[in-house]
C-alpha cells in the first residue's frame, strides 16, 4: 500500500516536472515583455496587419497585460481597415492604460476616421484636464489645432476660429509664424467664410498662400468664393482658373493613406464654380 | 486500497489531461489570427468566391481609395446623395461596409454592419440597409487601376443622422 502510494506520488511529481511549468514573477514577465516589445519594433519584416504581427503583440500582452504601447499597437490595423467595433474595443483599453498619451489620439481618430466631432472634442478637452498647463500634440499637432478642425466639422465656427487663433498665436510667439501649419490659416479663412465674415478672409488666405508658396488649389477656391460674394466676377474667375491649375499640378489639401481631409476641395467643385461664374443663368 | 485507486485515477486523469491540452494547443486550438486583419469572414457573396479568392488583394493596408472611385469620391458622394431617399428614414448610427472588388470593377463579396454611434450592433429601419448597400456597391462607382488581375479591398462607413447621410468615410 505504502509502496504504491509512494510510486504514485513520485509519478505525479515526475509528470509535473516534465510539464516545465514556469511561474515567473510579475517583474520578470514585464521585463520579458519589454524585451519582446523591442524585438517587435526591430522586426521590420512584420507587416502591420499580418498574423505574425498580431501574434507578437498578443504574446507581449500575455506577459504584461498592461503594456500600454502594445495595447495601442493592437488597434491600428482595425482603424485603417474600417473595422470600428474592434478599433473601439482595443483603443479604449489603450486609453485606460495610459490616458494622458492616448486619449488625444483617440480624439484624432474620432475626428478623421469617424467624423464624430463631439467625441473628438471631448477627448481633446480631456487632454487639457489630464496634463494641465501643457498643450498636448497628438499625432504631431497641437490639440488646439485639432480642436479648430473638430469645431469646423461640427459647424461651430466661432469656436473653430478661437482655437485656430489660439494655436497660431502660441506657435508664432514661441517659434515664429513660419512654424504654423499653412492649413491653420486656410481653415481659419474657411471658418470665416462659413461664418459669413467675408472681410476677415483675405488676411488668412494671403497668409496661407504665402506659406504654401502660392501653390494651393484650396486657398484659391476660397479666394474665388470670396470674390464671387463681393461681386468681382473677373477676379473670381482668375482665382478659380489658377486653382484648377494647382489642383492638376498636385497642390491641394489631402491626407496620406487616404482619408478625406476636413473640408477637402475636389477639382469638380472648382470646375462647377468656374461654370457658374462663366454662365450664372444656366447654373441657377 | 481505495486510496491507491484514487491516486492512480488522479495520476491517469492528470497525465491524460496534460497530453490532451498539449494536443489541443498544437492541433485543435482555433487560431485567433489565421489571416490578415481586414479579411472578410461573415460575408454575402455576389459572385463565385472560388473564381476570385486566390487572386492578390490590393489596398489591404487601409483601402483602395481614392484611386478606386470612378472619377472621384466627390462624384461618388454626389451620386449617392442624389439617389438615396433619406426622407424615408430617421435612423442614427453608422452603416459599415467592407467589400472586395474584382478587376472588372464589380463587387463580388461584402459584409455590412449596422452600428450605433458607440459602435454597438443595432438594427436600422426596414429597407435602409438594402437601399444603401445597393447604391454603394453599384458597378459604375468603381474603376480598377492596375492592369493585373487583382482584387481590391475597400470599406465605407456612412454616418447617418435622422436618416440623412452626413459623412462618408474614408
Amino acid at each position: 500500500m505504502d509502496k504504491s502510494l509512494k510510486l504514485s506520488l513520485s509519478l505525479i511529481l515526475l509528470t509535473l516536472l516534465s510539464c516545465d511549468i514556469d511561474y515567473p514573477s510579475k517583474e520578470e514577465r514585464e521585463s520579458k515583455a519589454a524585451f519582446k516589445w523591442q524585438e517587435f519594433l526591430d522586426a521590420k519584416g512584420y507587416h502591420q496587419d499580418s498574423p505574425q504581427n498580431m501574434k507578437a503583440i498578443e504574446e507581449i500582452l500575455r506577459l504584461d497585460p498592461q503594456h500600454c504601447d502594445a495595447l495601442r499597437e493592437r488597434y491600428i490595423p482595425y482603424l485603417k481597415r474600417g473595422m470600428p467595433q474592434e478599433w473601439k474595443k482595443y483603443i479604449d483599453q489603450a486609453v485606460a492604460c495610459d490616458s494622458s498619451t492616448w486619449i488625444g489620439w483617440r480624439g484624432h481618430h474620432y475626428l478623421y476616421f469617424y467624423r464624430d466631432y463631439q467625441k473628438a472634442i471631448a477627448d481633446f478637452d480631456a487632454t487639457d484636464r489630464l496634463t494641465p498647463n501643457h498643450i498636448d500634440a497628438p499625432r504631431g499637432h497641437s490639440v488646439d489645432f485639432w480642436r479648430g478642425h473638430a469645431y469646423l466639422g461640427a459647424k461651430n465656427y466661432e469656436k473653430s476660429i478661437y482655437y485656430y487663433q489660439k494655436h497660431i498665436a502660441k506657435v508664432s510667439k514661441e517659434f515664429g509664424e513660419d512654424w504654423v501649419e499653412p492649413e491653420a490659416f486656410l481653415n481659419l479663412a474657411i471658418a470665416h467664410y462659413e461664418n459669413n465674415c467675408l472681410d476677415s478672409m483675405p488676411h488668412y488666405l494671403d497668409k496661407a498662400l504665402y506659406y504654401y508658396q502660392n501653390k494651393n488649389a484650396d486657398s484659391k477656391y476660397y479666394y474665388a468664393l470670396y470674390e464671387q460674394e463681393k461681386g468681382n466676377k473677373e477676379k473670381a474667375l482668375a482665382w478659380v482658373d489658377q486653382g484648377i491649375e494647382d489642383f492638376y499640378a498636385g497642390y491641394f489639401k489631402r491626407r496620406p493613406n487616404y482619408n478625406e481631409e476636413i473640408k477637402q476641395v475636389y477639382v469638380e467643385q472648382l470646375i462647377e464654380l468656374e461654370k457658374s461664374l462663366k454662365n450664372p443663368v444656366a447654373n441657377q | 486500497m481505495k486510496k491507491t485507486y484514487f491516486l492512480f485515477s488522479l495520476l491517469i486523469s492528470f497525465t491524460l489531461g496534460f497530453f490532451w491540452s498539449r494536443y489541443y494547443d498544437q492541433n485543435l486550438k482555433k487560431d485567433k489570427y489565421p489571416y490578415r486583419i481586414g479579411y472578410i469572414y461573415n460575408y454575402t457573396a455576389l459572385d463565385s468566391v472560388e473564381k476570385h479568392a486566390d487572386k492578390s488583394l490590393e489596398g489591404y493596408f487601409s483601402s483602395s481609395a481614392p484611386n478606386i472611385y470612378k472619377g472621384s469620391k466627390y462624384q461618388f458622394k454626389q451620386n449617392l446623395l442624389e439617389n438615396y431617399r433619406a426622407e424615408k428614414y430617421n435612423d442614427n448610427g453608422y452603416l459599415n461596409l467592407r467589400f472586395y472588388i474584382s478587376n472588372t470593377g464589380k463587387v463580388w463579396l461584402y459584409q455590412v454592419k449596422e452600428l450605433t454611434y458607440d459602435f454597438e450592433s443595432t438594427t436600422f429601419s426596414n429597407g435602409l440597409v438594402e437601399e444603401l448597400v445597393d447604391l454603394c456597391l453599384k458597378q459604375d462607382h468603381w474603376e480598377t487601376y492596375d492592369e493585373k488581375d487583382l482584387n481590391y479591398y475597400m470599406h465605407l462607413t456612412l454616418r447617418l443622422e435622422n436618416g440623412q447621410i452626413t459623412e462618408i468615410i474614408p
